[in-house]
């Protein structure tokens, strides 16, 4: 009952003031107008993402030899981006790969402009993290010192009022406050960026909405919490105001900043020029081999006798080395010659783009390890706390990433498999009739110096103009898994649980230093 | 007297628990903030030196090869990086965020790119220099040593006293200002020294004469600055009866000038500029360059009409210029756009000294947006000389191709080039002169604040009612 008195009369106490009033519009126009940009750039990602999609689908299915089947992978923008954007905007989103080829990644969220990366990011949560913590540093500062210093302490004591009552009483007064300011803020947001047609949460989007909001709500009881314990311990409201903004300058503003700086000095990232410079070295191994081998297999067509074939055009060159890429016809002997040098390099530049693969899976394991360290040291911080717990459970973080180039590799799995099954790995490869289909050597010798060129042509073909495409049905279309709510949870438990008893250790700490504290005005 | 009241004011400052606290931040942050750039740096410079060695060995390469005109001037697109600055620890200016490498040839400039700046997977909270260290805690430490000028005076009742003197109430403004403002570059300059000491070591800073020009500038940028929130601390403070209600009023204007308002900037930035989806600029330029193809056709009939994307034997010179330099335009158009985007709003929020400050030192540091556009137009320029040098080594009538002609592609193949002729790339080369010089504006805007709140600081002062 005195609890209830107690919250009522701070909550009136804090609803009646001018900052009050000031926050709170100011509050609720920023989030409206970061929504409106956020509904804007998402709205752009999606629909650069479909476009992509779109196009790399198409290009998929125009390939005449397995050579040439380039896949494309297209990373959609998160959903909760719009809540939090995280390394969404930053990170690559799309993937390339071909049988030969090792994933590449390219291409940026921003489509527009990537300079807007130059100004500071507003999402609702970084809303949260500065505007509404200094908000609630104002609403606490002076809970406990201002009353002391107008004399009002002692005397709302000398009622059979318990101090833990009274403290927790201010407490929930100021919550009574913040909290609905963060959900009327977040929910207009929300409604602006919702009334737009590419944007649609699912159930799990709105759990892990949900799930935001609450970790916004603990992370504004911290600092009010921590406000409040400012104002037991110091005497006057101006020295709690400067204590706490001291506090919330350095926990809020430089911290983040500083453990992510400390991490990339103390976990530095290993030289991407050497990576480079390794999978360079892998590609020309093989060509080393392949050279060797040409050596001990020459060609048994002499270049240029590009009359002999039907290559639409393109030069015949392949340095003598048995590895081709598209022939559409050509004799027997060389389709053989191609075929056996196939046959010996295909493997060598399968295991070459593996070791590829291997290589870039550890430059982002190294980058993943540096982040993973820096999000340690922010933890140290309240709002770097917050932000990677939002970033997550939004699932704008960079596990959303590797979760991609997991799908993606798992993609080019599935693409050798179709291959293999079609011997994609063999004469299919670059060719679309098999070496014992062609025509010999001495046969198109003679037609050619015969100078029959209409029966060379009927003989060569007429390119792969007139064949089908790959049926490329039996590979599956490539899908980005959502991580489950529960897969988020487990992986920001460890911020969600260190906000939580942050909050808990302060609030005993208040009511423990609250009770031996002196409530006289003036005072010592 | 002026100097008996400074001493007393800067004394009292000294000794005060708030002012050690506030420089021992600073310098802390300062401190640290110069090991981490020290240690970018290094990296971004061991980047930049491969690069540039892989640049030229892929340059003599290609001019070593048959037919060096095409390979170098066509089929070799010259991976070009912007240099980093050293300076970075004053205003890095989101240079990891930036592009700052780009590929050029004769024709045209493409990929413009963000290459081997730190890791994409982790969050970006911006950089601790010496932006970021004035721009919030050393204005935050002006307010709080100042708000208590009067409005504490006249609770002491010291006031009163001081002003039973006869000592003009101006004079106990300008005291104050140069009694907090004072202590407070002297906190500054002990972080500077020691960041030199830091970057000095090694020759990773070499201090010559545009270096010091550009760190005292830097200097001058932030002691305006700082002045600005010393007199606001003032001015509030004598407009108010009691030192709290002046701290709560100062420090709330404080939150929104310094750290609300440039974080807002983005917000804007969609409203002052329309820029096109990189797709739509891509399918423009393939559209121009094939019309500039079809005019030049119809104007110079009879050639070679091939292009196979790649100037090459055979192909029509002019026609390829034609081509490239109607591709390039919607892509320059584009990045102008995106230039301007950004600037604009950043314009905007130069109602914030905040953003002043930042803008400025970026400025003078050869770092931000401006080293961007700097890069970009000696991207461009280089792209140019090569042109200009292909085509006075071109010894062939440049308008027409000759197709499958023998002899001429032998004449075309035979041209030698050196990789001492071509021209060199000179990444963003601003000259200190020029940076600071570009910077007073920033400078002068900053100062004429700082006289309008010395006005107001000193009127308020005035109409001081000290009982």
């Amino acid at each position: 009952m005195k609890l209830v008195t107690v919250i009522r009369k701070e909550l009136l106490g804090h609803v009646l003031t001018l900052r009050f009033a000031a926050g709170a519009l100011f509050t609720l126009a920023l989030f409206v107008a970061a929504g409106l940009v956020l509904r804007g750039d998402y709205a752009d990602r999606v629909a650069a993402f479909r476009e992509a999609e779109g196009t790399h689908r198409q290009a998929l299915t125009s390939a005449k030899v397995y050579s040439e089947l380039v896949v494309e992978a297209d990373r959609p923008p998160a959903p909760l981006s719009v809540i939090c954007q995280g390394v969404d905007r930053s990170l690559p989103t799309s993937s390339r790969f071909s049988i030969l080829e090792a994933p590449t990644v390219s291409g940026a969220g921003a489509t527009r402009n990537p300079l807007l990366a130059v100004l500071p990011t507003l999402d609702l949560t970084v809303v949260v993290q500065v505007v509404m913590s200094l908000l609630a540093l104002v609403f606490a500062y002076d809970v406990v010192s201002g009353e002391r210093a107008r004399g009002t302490l002692a005397l709302a004591l000398a009622n059979r009022l318990p101090r833990s009552t009274l403290l927790l009483g201010k407490y929930l007064g100021g919550m009574a406050v913040l909290l609905p300011l963060l959900v009327l803020g977040f929910g207009a947001a929300l409604i602006v960026i919702l009334s737009s047609p590419l944007v649609a949460f699912s159930l799990r989007d709105w759990t892990a909405t949900g799930l935001v909001a609450a970790v916004a709500a603990a992370y504004l009881s911290l600092v009010f919490v921590l406000g409040m314990m400012i104002s037991v311990v110091t005497r006057r409201p101006g020295t709690s105001l400067v204590a706490g903004l001291f506090a919330w300058v350095v926990l809020v503003l430089l911290a983040p900043q500083a453990a992510s700086a400390a991490a990339s000095a103390l976990r530095p990232l290993p030289s991407e020029r050497g990576r480079v410079l390794a999978e360079e070295q892998a590609g020309n191994e093989v060509w080393a081999r392949l050279a060797d081998y040409a050596r001990a297999h020459p060609c048994p067509v002499a270049y240029p006798d590009q009359r002999l074939f039907n290559r639409e055009r393109r030069s015949l060159y392949s340095g003598g080395i048995p590895f081709l890429s598209r022939l559409y016809s050509g004799p027997e002997e060389y389709v053989q010659w191609a075929l056996a040098g196939l046959r010996f390099g295909l493997p060598l530049r399968l295991r070459a783009a593996e070791s590829v693969q291997e290589l870039r899976w550890r430059s982002l394991r190294a980058m993943s390890e540096q982040e993973g360290l820096a999000r340690r040291l922010r933890m140290l911080s309240p709002a770097g706390l917050l932000y990677d717990a939002v970033a997550t459970l939004s699932d704008t973080d960079a596990g959303r990433y590797l979760r991609f180039l997991a799908a993606v590799r798992a993609q080019r799995e599935s693409l050798l498999e179709l291959a293999r099954a079609d011997d994609g790995l063999d004469w299919r490869f670059f060719t679309r009739r098999a070496a014992l289909e062609m025509p010999g050597l001495d046969e198109l010798r003679a037609l050619s110096d015969a100078g029959d060129a209409a029966r060379l042509e009927a003989v060569l073909g007429r390119g792969f103009a007139d064949e089908a495409a790959i049926d490329v049905s039996g590979l599956p279309a490539f899908r980005l898994p959502e991580a489950p709510v529960a897969e988020r949870m487990a992986r920001a438990g460890l911020d969600l649980g260190a906000l939580i008893f942050a909050n808990l250790a302060l609030l005993l700490a208040a009511v423990v230093l609250f009770a031996r504290s002196d409530v006289r005005a003036g005072g010592a | 007297m002026l100097r008996t009241l400074t001493r007393k004011e800067a004394l009292a400052h000294l000794l005060s628990l708030r002012f050690n606290l506030a420089v021992a931040l600073v310098v802390g942050l300062m401190v640290g903030g110069a090991l981490l750039a020290r240690g970018e740096y290094e990296r971004q410079m061991d980047d930049y030196n491969a690069a540039l060695a892989a640049r030229q060995a892929a340059v003599a390469d290609a001019s070593a090869s048959e037919g060096a005109l095409f390979a170098v001037y066509s089929y070799l697109d010259q991976a070009l990086m912007m240099r980093p600055t050293p300076l970075a620890f004053i205003a890095e200016g989101h240079q990891r965020d930036l592009p700052n490498a780009v590929e050029a040839n004769a024709f045209r400039i493409q990929n413009v790119a963000v290459e081997q700046r730190g890791n994409p997977m982790m969050q970006r909270f911006g950089a601790l220099d010496w932006s970021l260290v004035v721009s919030v805690v050393l204005s935050f430490a002006a307010l709080v040593l100042t708000f208590d000028g009067f409005a504490g005076e006249k609770e002491d009742g010291t006031l009163r006293l001081v002003l039973a003197n006869p000592v003009p109430r101006w004079m106990l403004v300008v005291s104050k200002l140069l009694g907090a403002w004072g202590v407070l570059m002297l906190g500054l300059a002990v972080g500077a020294i020691l960041d030199l000491l830091i970057l000095l070591p090694g020759g990773w800073l070499a201090l010559d004469g545009g270096t010091l020009l550009r760190l005292a500038a830097a200097f001058a940028l932030c002691g305006l600055y700082v002045a600005l929130f010393v007199l606001l601390g003032l001015l509030v403070s004598a407009r108010h009866g009691t030192p709290a209600a002046a701290l709560v009023v100062s420090l709330l204007v404080w939150a929104v000038v310094a750290v609300v308002i440039p974080r807002s900037t983005v917000l804007v930035a969609h409203g002052v500029e329309k820029v096109q989806r990189q797709g739509e600029v891509a399918r423009r330029a393939w559209q121009d360059a094939e019309a500039a193809q079809q005019e030049y056709l119809r104007l110079h009939p009879g050639g070679p009409d091939w292009f196979s994307g790649h100037w090459s034997p055979g192909e029509s010179l002019d026609m390829a210029f034609a081509m490239w330099r109607a591709w390039q335009a919607p892509y320059d158009a584009w990045r102008a756009a995106q230039l301007r985007q950004v600037e604009r709003a950043r314009r905007l929020s130069f109602v914030s000294p905040a953003a002043l400050l930042a803008a400025g030192l970026e400025r003078v540091a050869g770092s931000g947006l401006t080293s961007y556009e700097q890069f970009l137009d000696a991207a461009d320029r280089f792209r140019e000389a090569m042109g200009e040098g292909l085509r006075a080594r071109y010894p062939l009538d440049p308008a027409n191709g000759y197709g499958r002609d023998q002899d001429a592609d032998r004449r075309a193949r035979a041209v030698r080039v050196s990789p001492a002729e071509l021209p060199v790339f000179r990444p963003q080369s601003e000259s200190a002169a020029g940076a600071v010089t570009a910077a007073l504006g920033f400078g002068g805007a900053l100062a004429a604040l700082d006289l309008l709140l010395l006005l107001a600081a000193a009127v308020a002062a005035g109409r001081y009612d000290v009982r």
